[in-house]
């Protein structure tokens, strides 16, 4: 059985009219006129045990609304979620004990406090026994390394370290399910590899059932072998990662600095983009190695200085999506502001 | 000139900007006026304790509700407020003086304390309780003055709590216990004329006198003669010694937050 | 969620605390200073006027030091969660306490735990102990326990009062002004409230009834009028002060669920 199983899902948002003036509080709290902003649309999907599951879409898209409704937080306004097999928000304490959530950008450590005293408060909360916290802390201190910073007081940690211990305190009390909003957001190179190795071991030794939600998409293409992909509060996408790029065309730009200007060159397997003498974008399908083919070609031709690879960002893909079913693309810039809004008086 | 102008009109309006707040506020100093009318009726009732009678203490109590609306104390808190953001860094570098930026603001709050708590608590309060004009024309002008004196002290005291804070880093501990001193000391509940000694002498030397007591006793005419001019005196001493406090300190902390790189 | 996880809590921020132990001891000293002063002039007060609507000095101080330690008793939970729970809302601090294994009510209020009112509690609770002694009550079993239970139920009070006004702020904004409003409502207890006008006092028992939290039960332990409330009205006091605890959770609730409903 799926232990998320979401079927017709919505949200509707009311936001009340503010009065200004005189008592403008106290007739905004009578006031019966508000306007609806729909957050997430007939949303359904399910989603098995142990899988790891990307959710990503730009923001507003209704990425974290859906992730509120699924751990409780809030209410959907239609539509059923069922989540080990219980209904969040009316079981919201039973679920708590089933899920671990990670907020990237809101700390649940206490910031004066040495970290294990935070994970300490967390084994008292949950009520873990004492053998099953020590297991499971052993556990995260090895695979996330903790032990240098344990005794450290949250403030004095790297935001790297302190992402791990989110992690780690997220998952002592063994939840089936874990949530992470963003949790690479800010962190370097070095730090987001050792995040997604984490979360990859415990998905895959564990068993825990990752849901995750990111805007980059290197975190999905690492960790997660589906995607769901959520624009303007309906899904436009969901299935694996492979799919996504046989389905848009795993088209990536590569600019290469020559040492000295080539003149005009073949390219076998792409197309010329920008040509500003000796620095060439190149635009090809990436499906067959035939970027490095290229590479080794053009290098024993001309000699080259510099390569970089410029990743395709999730507004692309989308963008790239919305060409492919046949919709009008919105402009990136209406990606990121674009709400619906009716107003309603009553 | 004309910027501090623009600060005070400034302060003003976004003080103005919440009026659910200005109604609740003067129906919160009405209760505390009604309180402290309550308290001195049940304390001296009809006759009269060292020829103070009720109706005098309630032109007291009125006239200190609204002196609390002068008191420019509480700027620590914008300032306080700014060092934790950084935005001080911003304040510092603009063509202005920073102290006087503080005095703008603060007046441009008490001008609109003045217009939307004083003047409707004032006269719902007259018209239930009663209040008395000053004793004399003199009596009205030493209120005057003794209104200004009130505002510069407590615009200094308030500065030098804001200006710890440089070195504190929170205004906490100022503000409490400056507040507990000033609650003491103002005579803002019991006029320093029903304190038994030595606290009255003690009162007396200290500048918090000016928050409450002395610009109410010179109204009613309870300060006058040799008096008025000693406290006046002691008022304008402390008022000359404070801000010289204030710069001092100025001065040593921009130099801090030069050091610091703001 | 049981008293010991509470006490962890408690124990944490006090740790917390201590990390900036000569600040923390800085702020003990500065409140009992600001309190102090409080007390200073009701006693400067009453050195001139020997007593207040019958009220003498130990009276006056058994009084005003049970309405400032229940307050802090109360406000040591509900103050800061309650003050800053449009922030938290705003900043979306408020979701993880969600989804806690237990209500967000009493994990909010054990997590922000605020140690500072060890000084209110200090000083309070020693000025609550010299008016006790200085009183000469007679002292049974039955009125021990009847002063224990009236401090519980005046925190409660005080709790209730500050946790309405936090779950109005989960609906409508600027709610601070309710909060400075509360404050200023409760100067009323700081004196017998015989000396005001029947209809305040018919208020202060019935609509908001903080004459429960000091005025009605000090009466009742030293024999004192108490207007036109009726004194044997005090025996209730015990449990005022939990009703209205459980009214403000369920509000509390109320607007949590409504919160959920509607989003942030």
């Amino acid at each position: 059985m799926a232990i998320v199983e979401v079927t017709g899902l919505n949200k509707e948002f009311r936001r009340n009219r503010r009065h200004q003036g005189a008592f403008g509080a106290v007739r905004t709290l009578f006031s019966r006129e508000y306007s609806i902003h729909r957050a997430v649309q007939d949303v359904s999907f399910s989603i098995e045990e142990g899988e790891a599951v990307g959710y990503v879409g730009p923001n507003g898209a209704g990425k974290s609304t859906t992730i509120k409704m699924l751990t409780g937080i809030l209410v959907p306004t239609s539509g059923d979620i069922l989540v080990d097999g219980r209904v969040p928000h009316e079981h919201r304490q039973e679920n708590a004990r089933i899920l671990g959530a990670v907020f990237g950008q809101r700390s649940q450590l206490w910031w004066d406090l040495p970290v294990i005293d935070s994970f300490e408060l967390h084994q008292h909360v949950y009520g873990i026994a004492d053998g099953d916290y020590r297991r499971t802390l052993g556990f995260c201190r090895e695979v996330l390394q903790l032990d240098s910073f344990l005794q450290a007081p949250v403030r004095q940690l790297s935001l790297g370290q302190r992402m791990r211990a989110e992690m780690a305190m997220a998952l002592l009390h063994e939840p089936k399910i874990l949530f992470l909003d963003e949790p690479t957001i800010g962190l370097d190179v070095l730090a987001k590899d050792r995040i997604r190795e984490f979360l990859r071991t415990i998905n895959r030794e564990r068993n825990v059932t990752i849901i995750l939600t990111t805007h980059d998409l290197k975190d999905i293409e690492e960790i997660c072998p589906r995607l769901i992909m959520i624009n303007q509060g309906t899904v436009m996408f969901d299935n694996t990662v492979a799919h996504l790029k046989s389905t848009v065309g795993d088209e990536r730009e590569i600019k290469i600095e020559f040492a000295t200007d080539p003149g005009a060159i073949e390219i076998p397997a792409g197309t010329l983009v920008r040509d500003a003498g000796a620095s060439k974008t190149i635009r090809f399908a990436q499906d067959n190695g035939s970027v490095m083919a290229l590479l080794s070609e053009l290098d024993g031709r001309y000699p080259i200085r510099d390569v970089s690879i410029e990743e395709v960002s999730i507004e692309d893909v989308i963008r790239k999506l919305y060409i492919q079913t046949g919709q009008n693309a919105p402009d990136s810039s209406e990606i990121d502001t674009w709400s619906r809004h009716r107003a309603v008086t009553r | 000139m004309t910027s501090y102008h623009t600060y005070f009109r400034k302060s003003f309006k976004k003080n103005a900007a919440y009026r659910t707040t200005v109604w609740l506020q003067i129906v919160s100093s009405l209760i505390q006026v009604g309180i402290q009318v309550a308290v001195w009726t049940a304390l001296i009732g009809n006759g009269a304790v060292d020829g103070i009678g009720r109706d005098q203490m309630i032109t007291y109590v009125i006239l200190n509700a609204a002196m609390y609306a002068f008191r420019l104390t509480g700027l620590y808190n914008d300032v306080d407020a700014r060092l934790r953001s950084g935005d001080i860094a911003i304040d510092i570098l603009r063509p202005v003086h920073y102290p006087l930026l503080v005095l703008a603001e603060s007046l441009g709050r008490a001008a609109y304390h003045f217009v939307f708590m004083v003047v409707p608590i004032v006269i719902v309060s007259a018209a239930v309780f009663g209040f008395s004009a000053p004793a004399s024309v003199s009596a009205g002008i030493g209120f005057v003055f003794a209104l200004l004196l009130a505002m510069l002290i407590s615009y200094a005291i308030g500065y030098l709590i804001a200006l710890l804070s440089f070195w504190f880093l929170t205004t906490f501990h100022f503000s409490w216990a400056i507040g507990g001193l000033t609650t003491l000391f103002s005579g803002a509940f019991l006029p320093l004329w029903f304190f038994p000694e030595p606290w009255a002498s003690i009162a007396r030397m200290l500048p918090f006198q000016f928050l409450g007591f002395v610009p109410a006793a010179t109204w009613m005419g309870q300060l006058t003669g040799t008096d008025l001019v000693v406290t006046f005196a002691v008022g304008i001493l402390w008022c000359v010694t404070l801000l010289m406090c204030t710069r001092l300190l100025w001065n040593r902390a921009t130099s801090q937050l030069v050091v610091q790189g703001g | 969620m049981g008293i010991t996880l509470f006490l962890h809590y408690a124990r944490l921020r006090l740790k917390e605390r201590m990390e900036y132990r000569a600040a923390f001891i800085l702020g003990v000293f500065a409140q009992i200073l600001g309190y102090g002063a409080t007390y200073l002039v009701l006693w400067l007060t009453l050195q001139k006027f020997d007593n207040i609507g019958g009220w003498n000095w130990p009276e006056i101080a058994l009084l005003y030091s049970l309405n400032v330690l229940t307050y802090a008793l109360g406000a040591a939970y509900t103050y800061t969660p309650m003050t800053d729970l449009e922030k938290l809302v705003q900043q979306g601090t408020f979701d993880p306490i969600l989804i806690r294994p237990h209500s967000p009510f009493l994990t909010l209020t054990a997590q922000m735990f605020n140690v500072g009112y060890l000084a209110h509690i200090l000083l309070s609770g020693a000025i609550l102990a010299w008016s006790v002694l200085q009183l000469q009550i007679e002292w049974t079993l039955l009125k021990v326990i009847f002063l224990t239970l009236s401090v519980i139920g005046g925190a409660c009070l005080h709790a209730a009062l500050l946790t309405l006004i936090g779950s109005i702020s989960l609906i409508i904004v600027r709610a601070d002004v309710l909060f400075r409003f509360n404050y200023s409502m409760q100067d009323f207890i700081s004196y017998p409230i015989s000396i005001f006008g029947p209809a305040i006092q018919i208020l202060l028992t019935t609509i908001v009834p903080l004459a429960f939290i000091n005025f009605l039960p000090a009466a009742l332990i030293l024999g004192k009028g108490t207007g036109v409330i009726p004194r044997d009205i005090a025996f209730i006091t015990p449990v005022v002060g939990p009703i209205l605890m459980w009214l403000a959770y369920r509000s509390f609730q109320f607007c949590t669920n409504r919160y959920q409903g509607a989003g942030g």
